[in-house]
């Protein structure tokens, strides 16, 4: 089920000023959001290639985010990652009509990927990212992009290769 | 081998830049140049609102005058009558060879509208294109017969910020797509044909926001952050290359500091350059491009810090942005000099990374960084991790949320004809505010991101660039068209102008005693004004405690004014008297007690 939170299309619907119960669970989620936004905490930063399968949630702390990969990764080889998303107040419900961004990134070189990965929703709530490729030895951050209708939030984790 | 036996057939001389002549340096305003058909140039000078002619003597005669602030014009070959694009009023004018004006379009979104226009161009037989920059797009006008334009406009989409316009002789029009630093051709000006060629970067052949453009016997482009001209081939590598970059300020000699249009005179043999931000035109020869001749140099890498026209302190702490280099740095401003802790930022079209963001607001409280990335046409929220501890960190920042902005403005402005843009975002503590001159709207954002309009056109309001709060609590607001500070009074919204003195403010910031300071972009000041009082608290030039076209303002935890010193690439510290106390970039900073510190020469230590 999708999270009313960040609609904003619903908003061309309903109307931008409207009480409507949309709007009011809006409100109450929007508020969620604003208060959890500094805590940067919520995404552990694993000390090896391995990406733990531990959820973690966005940095807005609106989604519920599980990265799954079994084997560790290694640089210049191409692997794929598993990606489920779930609303932060509706755990356990996949997250629906949304769209996936998924990249993994070198910020302190200030690149990404030599190539963009390949992204498929293969089950509610359930993407698989593959042909991902690190091709150097540092710290990646990986990041997955919720978009909500025009409002992206960011979950993220990473790893230092090795 | 073809293309040389059509340019032989042509008669067509493949020209470059040969000699630097000499620099024109006492122009006020000059924002745009075109060729005269009896010589020299006209300079579109946008602080006097006029359009002069230049010739290599020196001389400036006036041509017209009356204009709000022209960017862009061009004149007819043979018969003398000009368009001239009033960027400031968002207006293309016709300007018949005695004087009488027609209007072919004022503010707008419509086909027979513009927004922000700037390159015009005229070809052989009278046809009118127009970069109208604002609406990403280009407008192309034929002629009915002499003297009447054709109601029926075509309009070229697919651009992003286009500056530049021009008629090769083939009648081909070329366009300087800055936004996507790229150069199109539309091949006898139908729309169906297209090429283009260019790619972001800096090596021979890349481009880095092609400002404007030219043609000998290939199109020439002005490279302006690349600070260069190149002649590039169909492949888009470079021909020929000409340019480095002015380190020293007001350095001139052939040095380029960010040129904004160029002019090749072909049968003169002559090639003006005009640099807007060191108000100037630089006189070349050009000479016939010898491919044997050619040393390709790649540009110098670790250019000096280009600051942004805004700073924001919150707090102890001070954030400011470099454009250029796609990134926001933030300060711990609570000592004598400013202390790197953290940057965020890299360039790209992708989620989460940016184009071109000059707005940025400051959260202290609650860490939070907000920017407006006007490529991208997203709002970003930004988390940062700072206990007060000393020293930089890498992985300070990340990206909480990014709000696309168009579909938000569909959904929550769905009146306001283009896409917002915020030139200003301000966090007052409690909401997160926006100036927005495209849209001419100043509102704030709910914690829902929906807004509230706090002034707008029927207000009065032409193009806010910045907006904040005087002690008193009133918005006060800058407008850029209008140049001139506003405070909006009361729930009627009516703007009241405040008297500052400046020519062409360029930010402002109020201390808590209701003492407002302002910059003068036009005339390189700094003032401050205290009831009736005005003082010049710093002036023109490029020493330290010297000032060249500088911008935003703010106070620092200890009282100190900070002023984005934008033309010369830095930003300076006064105290409220107006006494010099700190010059300081990205890297390093220079007080009173080291200014006359000099580091050992490179040949001392060999």
């Amino acid at each position: 089920m999708k999270r009313p939170l960040f609609f904003l299309l619903s908003f061309v619907i309903f109307g931008c000023t409207s009480t409507s119960e949309t709007s009011e669970a809006s409100t109450a989620a929007l508020d969620l959001a604003a208060e959890s936004c500094c805590d940067l905490s919520v995404a552990p930063a694993s000390a090896n290639a391995q990406l733990t399968d531990d959820p973690f949630l966005s940095n807005g702390k609106s989604w519920r985010v599980r990265l799954e990969r079994e084997e560790p990764i290694k640089m210049r080889e191409f692997f794929s990652i598993d990606v489920w998303v779930e609303p932060a107040d509706q755990l356990g419900v996949p997250a629906e009509d949304v769209t996936l961004r998924v990249d993994a990134r070198m910020p302190h070189h200030r690149h990404g990927m030599l190539a963009p990965c390949e992204l498929s929703q293969v089950g509610p709530g359930h993407w698989r990212c593959s042909n991902m490729r690190l091709h150097m030895v540092g710290y990646w951050e990986f990041h997955v992009d919720i978009d909500d209708a025009g409002l992206v939030e960011r979950a993220q984790t990473s790893i230092e290769l090795e | 081998m073809s293309s040389l036996i059509l340019l032989a057939t042509l008669g067509v001389e493949s020209l470059r830049i040969g000699e630097w002549i000499t620099v024109f340096d006492n122009l006020e305003g000059p924002a745009a140049i075109a060729q005269h058909p009896e010589g020299g140039i006209v300079i579109a000078d946008r602080l006097t609102g006029s359009i002069n002619r230049l010739v290599v003597s020196g001389d400036l005669k006036r041509l017209a005058e009356g204009f709000a602030g022209p960017e862009g014009v061009a004149v007819h070959a043979t018969e003398g009558w000009m368009v001239v694009a009033d960027t400031a009023v968002d207006q293309v004018h016709v300007v018949a060879a005695d004087g009488t004006r027609t209007l072919l379009g004022s503010k707008g979104i419509t086909p027979a509208s513009f927004c922000a226009p700037r390159g015009v161009a005229i070809s052989s037989s009278g046809s009118i294109a127009i970069a109208d920059t604002g609406n990403d797009r280009v407008v192309l006008i034929h002629p009915d017969e002499p003297g009447t334009f054709s109601e029926q406009r075509f309009i070229f989409g697919d651009f992003e910020q286009p500056t530049d316009v021009h008629f090769t002789s083939k009648g081909d029009l070329l366009v300087a797509d800055s936004g996507n630093d790229r150069v199109v051709r539309v091949d006898g000006g139908a729309a169906q044909k297209r090429t283009s060629v260019g790619v972001h970067g800096a090596f021979p052949g890349f481009l880095d926001e092609p400002v404007a453009i030219t043609f000998t016997d290939r199109p020439v482009v002005l490279d302006r952050r690349n600070h260069r001209l190149q002649a590039l081939t169909e492949d888009g590598e470079a021909q020929w290359l000409y340019g480095e970059h002015a380190y020293e300020f007001r350095e001139a000699g052939g040095k380029f500091h960010y040129p904004d249009d160029v002019v090749f005179d072909l049968a003169a043999k002559q090639a003006w350059v005009l640099e807007r931000t060191e108000r100037r035109v630089q006189l070349f020869s050009l000479v016939p491009h010898d491919p044997a001749l050619e040393e390709f140099v790649p540009p110098p890498a670790g250019m000096r810090a280009h600051l942004g026209p805004r700073c924001v302190v919150d707090g102890d702490l001070l954030l400011m942005t470099e454009p250029e280099a796609q990134r926001v740095f933030l300060f711990d401003a609570r000592g004598e000099i400013p202390i790197l802790i953290g940057q965020w930022g890299e360039r790209g079209r992708e989620m989460g990374l940016l184009m071109r963001s000059e707005a940025i607001a400051l959260d202290a409280t609650n860490q939070r960084v907000f920017l407006a990335d006007r490529v991208n046409e997203r709002l970003v929220e930004l988390a940062f991790d700072w206990d007060g501890t000393v020293g930089y960190a890498e992985n300070r920042f990340r990206m909480i949320r990014s709000i696309d902005l168009v579909a938000w403005t569909k959904a929550r402005l769905p009146k306001a004809s283009w896409t917002l843009r915020p030139d200003d975002l301000w966090f007052d503590g409690n909401r997160l505010h926006f100036a927005d001159a495209r849209n001419a709207l100043v509102g704030l954002f709910d914690e829902r991101w929906r807004p509230t309009l706090l002034a707008d056109a029927t207000t009065g309001l032409s193009a806010p660039t910045q907006v904040r709060k005087d002690p008193n609590g009133r918005y006060v607001i800058l407008d850029a068209n209008r140049r001139a500070l506003f405070v909006l009074a009361g729930e009627g919204s009516r703007l009241l102008n405040i008297p500052t003195g400046t020519k062409e403010p360029g930010g402002f910031v109020f201390q808590a005693d209701g003492t407002l300071f302002v910059t003068d972009r036009a005339e390189d000041e700094l003032v401050r004004v205290q009831a009736d009082e005005r003082s010049v608290l710093a002036q023109t030039g490029s020493d330290h405690g010297e000032l060249w076209q500088p911008a935003g303002l703010v106070i620092a935890p200890d009282g100190r004014l900070l002023v984005m010193d934008v033309g010369n690439h830095r930003a300076q510290a006064f105290d409220p008297q107006g006494k010099w106390c700190l010059t300081f970039g990205t890297g390093r900073a220079v007080t009173p007690k080291t200014r006359d510190l000099r580091r050992p020469s490179l040949s001392s230590e060999e």
